[in-house]
C-alpha cells in the first residue's frame, strides 16, 4: 500500500494544478472539501433559530462527508494510492499539507456514519434535554467536532494535530455540558482538565520530538526517527520522547468515569447517548494516532 | 558538579521551561480551587513556548523580518517555533477562556470555586 503511487501536488481551492502543471485528479480534493464543508456547516448553524434546522443541516453535511469519504476510500483502495495535497500552493511549514490513502479514507468514513448515527439516536434526547435557542449550537459543535477528528485523521503534521487535538477536546466538551445543569458543568470540568493534562504531555512530546529532528511532517519525522535510530544518536531523548507521547495520548484516550462521585442517578447515567461523544472523541483520537503511527515507523519509511 | 551547573548555565531557557512545566503540571492535576487549575495550565503551556522560543533563537542574530535588503539566512533566527509559539498560543488562549466560562457558571449555582465543595455540593443535590 505504502509503496504504490505518491502523487505530489499543490492544490488551490479552485484551480488545482499538479507539480507538472497538469490538474489533480478531482477525488484528491476530497479531503480538504470534507474538511471545509463541515466547518461552513458549522458558520452557518447559528443562523438556525430552532433545532430542526440545524439538525438537517448537521445531518445531511455529515451523510454527504461520509459518501464522499466512500467515494475516496473506493479510488484509491483500488490502486493502493496515497497522495499529499498542499493546501494555498505553500509547501510545509509555511502551508498545511492533507495526506490521504485508503486507512485515512476508511478512518473519515467510520467517523462520518458514527456521527450521523450518534445524531440520529440522540435527537429526541436534545430536543427534550436542551434548550430550543441552544439546540443548533449543539448541532454546531457536533459539526466542528467532526471536523476536528477529520483534520486530525488526514493532517500530515504533527502541530496540527495537536492544534486539532484541542479543538476536538473544546468541542467534546461543549457536548458534555449542553444541557446546561451544575452537575453536566461538574462532569465537564473534569473531563477539561483530565484532557488537558494529556494535550500538555502531548505539546511538550512534539515540541522535543521538533527539537531532535527539525522536522515537523509525520513522513519526514518517520524517515529522521529511523535514520537516528540506525545511527544510535538522541536515543534517550528518543525514548522520553515516545514516552510523553504516548502518556499524552493514553491520557487523551482513557475513557474514565467522568460521572464518578455521583452515587445517585445522575444527568449522564441517565442519558447514556451523552457519553458516547466524548468517548467516540477518545476513540477517535487514539485511532488518528494509531493511523499516523504507522505512517511514521521505521517500517512505513523503509517500504517507502 | 561544575561541568553540571555549566551545562544549566548553557540551557538555561530550557532548564527553566522544564522547571515550570513540571509545576504547572503537578498544580493543574493536584490543586482543588479551578481558579489555581487555569492559571496552572497556563504556566504549563507558557513553558512549552519557551522552551519552543529558546529552540529557535540563535545568539547573535535579529529576528525574521528584512532588514537592509539582506535576504541572507544566516542573519535570521529560526521563523519556524515562533509561528508555532503563536499557533499554541491561540490555542491555550481559547482553551482558558473557556474554562474560565465554567467556572464562572459553576460559581453562579454553588458560590464557591473549590473543586471539593463543589462536588460535595453536587453529590448532596443528586441524593
Amino acid at each position: 500500500m505504502m509503496g504504490a503511487a505518491l502523487s505530489i501536488g499543490p492544490a488551490l481551492l479552485f484551480s488545482e494544478v499538479s507539480a507538472s502543471g497538469g490538474m489533480l485528479p478531482w477525488y484528491q480534493n476530497i479531503p480538504f472539501f470534507s474538511i471545509f464543508l463541515l466547518m461552513i456547516a458549522g458558520i452557518v448553524m447559528p443562523l438556525f433559530r430552532k433545532g430542526k434546522g440545524g439538525f438537517c443541516l448537521a445531518m445531511g453535511v455529515s451523510l454527504l462527508v461520509a459518501a464522499m469519504s466512500a467515494v475516496l476510500l473506493v479510488k484509491l483502495s483500488a490502486n493502493g494510492e496515497r497522495f499529499t495535497y498542499m493546501m494555498g500552493h505553500y509547501p510545509a511549514p509555511w502551508g498545511n499539507e492533507i495526506a490521504a490513502g485508503p486507512l485515512e479514507a476508511l478512518l473519515a468514513l467510520m467517523f462520518s456514519l458514527i456521527e450521523a448515527l450518534a445524531l440520529l439516536g440522540g435527537r429526541k434526547d436534545a430536543a427534550s434535554d436542551i434548550l430550543e435557542p441552544k439546540q443548533s449550537l449543539f448541532y454546531l459543535m457536533m459539526c466542528e467536532l467532526q471536523a476536528a477528528m477529520l483534520a486530525l485523521t488526514y493532517t500530515n503534521d504533527i502541530f496540527t494535530a495537536y492544534v486539532f487535538i484541542e479543538i476536538s477536546t473544546l468541542a467534546a466538551c461543549s457536548i458534555v455540558m449542553a444541557r446546561d445543569t451544575a452537575k453536566t458543568i461538574v462532569a465537564t470540568i473534569r473531563y477539561l482538565v483530565i484532557s488537558l493534562l494529556g494535550s500538555g504531555l502531548f505539546l511538550i512530546g512534539v515540541v522535543m520530538l521538533y527539537c531532535i529532528t527539525g522536522h515537523l511532517l509525520i513522513p519526514q519525522l518517520g524517515e529522521k526517527i529511523a535514520e537516528l535510530v540506525a545511527t544510535g544518536t538522541y536515543t534517550e531523548p528518543l525514548t522520553i520522547v515516545a514516552g510523553l507521547l504516548f502518556i499524552g495520548v493514553a491520557i487523551k484516550c482513557a475513557l474514565f468515569r467522568f460521572t464518578r462521585g455521583f452515587r445517585l442517578r445522575t444527568a449522564a447515567r441517565r442519558r447514556p447517548r451523552a457519553r458516547c461523544f466524548p468517548a467516540w472523541c477518545s476513540r477517535g483520537i487514539s485511532y488518528c494516532w494509531s493511523s499516523s503511527f504507522t505512517r511514521c515507523s521505521p517500517l512505513s519509511s523503509s517500504a517507502r | 558538579m561544575k561541568e553540571f551547573l555549566q551545562t544549566v548555565i548553557a540551557y538555561r531557557y530550557e532548564t527553566a521551561a522544564m522547571i515550570l512545566f513540571g509545576i504547572g503540571f503537578i498544580n493543574l492535576l493536584l490543586q482543588k480551587n479551578l481558579l489555581r487549575k487555569v492559571m496552572a495550565f497556563n504556566v504549563m503551556d507558557s513553558s512549552v513556548f519557551l522552551f519552543l522560543a529558546a529552540q529557535g533563537y540563535i545568539e547573535g542574530r535579529i529576528a525574521p523580518i528584512i532588514v537592509n535588503n539582506d535576504l541572507s539566512a544566516t542573519t535570521y533566527i529560526n521563523p519556524i517555533p515562533s509561528g508555532l509559539v503563536l499557533t499554541g498560543i491561540v490555542v491555550s488562549v481559547s482553551v482558558s477562556a473557556f474554562f474560565l466560562a465554567l467556572i464562572l457558571r459553576l460559581y453562579k449555582k454553588y458560590h464557591t470555586i473549590e473543586f471539593d465543595e463543589i462536588m460535595t455540593l453536587a453529590k448532596k443535590e443528586a441524593e
